[in-house]
């Protein structure tokens, strides 16, 4: 174990401890992070912040679990809000839309059928820049990464909602990401 | 070629699968598998599970593959695959970078941070969840007196899991505490009390064992006596009635007087051969009773002397054929043994 492995250990074992100071340090280091990337998926700014408050309790109970030598601290943490963010986006998808409970969608797709650009990227510039990338993904690595990255479904879910073989959705999501990594960097070089 | 590296050259497509994962740069399939506990698990698959797993997309049953795919392999693979994740959940792609967080709050932290108050908010949130655990952790109740440490923690609503709600001071207070009361309960008085009412219990308890034996003994040894007692009577009159004529005596049941005597009393009478045979029982023993015959004025013709043996008496009495062709039969006895001036028994 490195040094900061060791740190990182020290920290978790003192917010499994419900060290405030630790819990506090925590949020310093990946509170960000953790916002962010809650803040791709949700639509709205109160849900993000009311899903970074309960990824932070998340943390807290699972602090004893985490080992460095199985993975980063960042990496847990990363790990622990997307399992959060996923199970809020499968709530969200078994609980009908206000609008389609209003009888304002009619496109009969419910959530499942529901596209990013639709259903997320609602406004930001963060969002409407990854609505730009999947648009330009071929279509079966979009709805995969839509469905599965956005939406919170899983592979076999998808594989079963698309009747493809499992591998063929695993295969486009490696690809689709690998191609969304690529155009993120081809924006940046523009950018810079 | 950073997969290369670990996998040790590029090769054809083995597996199947493409490698696409979050390194863009592999081209190449690597077809050097590993082996796993239950399956072969080949390297590229097992950086795309890896790459999946970063971003939660793992079901329960790749999930699995995955772990012993990452636990059977080499240490430099694993070391990669920490790497790869480390460098995923880092990557801008995954995160909105560009936001709005600020909006609102008047604060100033920077493109894509949450704003300051959401710091606070989460900070308070953690700690309602910590105490909301450790009030649900507290007993219900508490059996004995409440210790002062405990009490106090109790009164104060202080968490039991915190290093901040347990202070060193506070658990070395709270040891003391608990050791003093252990030394409480050891004290000799105590202990002595405690073996004493060990002591008294086990004594009731014993002596109600044998007062129930002893009740049974008596019992037994009161009916082998009775029943002895009674054979030996039997035997007795049995050889005294030897020769008395019953088929053609006259049978007599005399009945109580006053209803003070539960027994009974029988009477053949013989008058042929002027003979009485006489059984009672229900008698006191030792008890001297007399059978008489009187006549119509109540003038005594007859009479014969008995002693009870054990509870009964009987015998033949030679009474003479006048007496009992004229007489009426009476059994006379007494409170007090040794008299015979009251009627007990008479005929019906």
């Amino acid at each position: 174990m490195d040094s900061q492995e060791h740190i990182d250990w020290q920290l978790m074992q003192r917010v499994a401890a419900s060290d405030e100071e630790a819990i506090e340090q925590l949020y310093a280091r990946f509170g960000a992070l953790v916002y962010q990337s809650a803040r791709q998926v949700l639509r709205s700014r109160a849900e993000t912040e009311d899903a970074v408050q309960e990824v932070f309790v998340r943390l807290w109970r699972t602090a004893d679990r985490f080992d460095p030598h199985r993975a980063k601290l960042v990496t847990w943490v990363m790990l622990i809000t997307r399992r959060h963010l996923i199970d809020r986006l499968r709530r969200q998808s078994a609980r009908p839309d206000r609008a389609e409970l209003d009888g304002s969608r009619s496109d009969g797709g419910g959530a499942i059928a529901r596209p990013v650009s639709e259903g997320v990227a609602e406004g930001g510039e963060g969002r409407d820049r990854l609505r730009r990338q999947l648009s330009r993904l071929p279509e079966l690595q979009r709805t995969v990464i839509e469905r599965a990255y956005l939406q919170g479904f899983s592979l076999r879910e998808i594989a079963a909602q698309l009747d493809a073989p499992l591998g063929t959705v695993k295969s486009a999501l490696s690809r689709g990401l690998t191609r969304l990594r690529e155009l993120e960097g081809g924006e940046e070089r523009r950018g810079s | 070629m950073r997969r290369e590296s670990a996998c040790g050259n590029a090769c054809g497509n083995a597996c199947g699968n493409a490698c696409g994962n979050m390194q863009g740069n592999m081209q190449g399939k690597v077809g050097r598998k590993q082996m796993s506990e239950h399956e072969v698990l080949s390297l590229d698959e097992l950086f795309e599970l890896a790459s999946f797993e970063v971003l939660g997309l793992l079901d329960p049953v790749d999930l699995v593959r995955f772990e012993r795919g990452f636990a059977a392999s080499a240490p430099s693979v694993q070391a990669e695959i920490i790497g790869l994740q480390e460098r995923m959940a880092r990557d801008p792609i995954f995160r909105d970078t560009t936001q709005d967080a600020i909006l609102g709050s008047g604060s100033v932290s920077g493109v894509g941070e949450p704003s300051a108050s959401l710091r606070l908010r989460t900070l308070a949130r953690v700690i309602e969840a910590i105490e909301t655990e450790s009030a649900s952790a507290k007993p219900i109740a508490t059996i004995g007196p409440v210790s002062r440490a405990v009490a106090v923690q109790v009164s104060e609503g202080q968490s039991t899991r915190g290093s901040s709600a347990i202070t060193a001071e506070s658990m070395r207070d709270l040891i003391s505490d608990l050791s003093a009361r252990n030394r409480e309960s050891r004290a000799p008085t105590q202990l002595v009390w405690r073996a004493a009412s060990f002591i008294l219990l086990a004594a009731l308890i014993v002596s109600m064992f044998f007062n129930i034996r002893l009740t049974k003994v008596s019992e037994t040894l009161a009916d082998a006596t009775m029943g002895q007692a009674l054979e030996t009577d039997a035997i007795r009159l049995a050889a005294e009635y030897s020769g008395f004529d019953f088929a053609s005596s006259r049978h007599v049941d005399l009945v109580p007087v006053g209803g003070a005597r539960v027994g009974h009393v029988s009477v053949f009478l013989d008058e042929k051969n002027g003979r009485v045979a006489v059984h009672g029982i229900g008698f006191n023993p030792n008890e001297i009773v007399e059978i008489v015959l009187l006549d119509e004025a109540g003038k005594i013709l007859a009479s014969s002397q008995f002693t009870v043996a054990a509870s009964s008496f009987g015998g033949l009495w030679e009474a003479g054929s006048a007496a009992i062709a004229a007489g009426r039969i009476q059994i006379r006895g007494s409170a007090s043994v040794g008299s015979a001036d009251v009627v007990l028994y008479t005929q019906a």
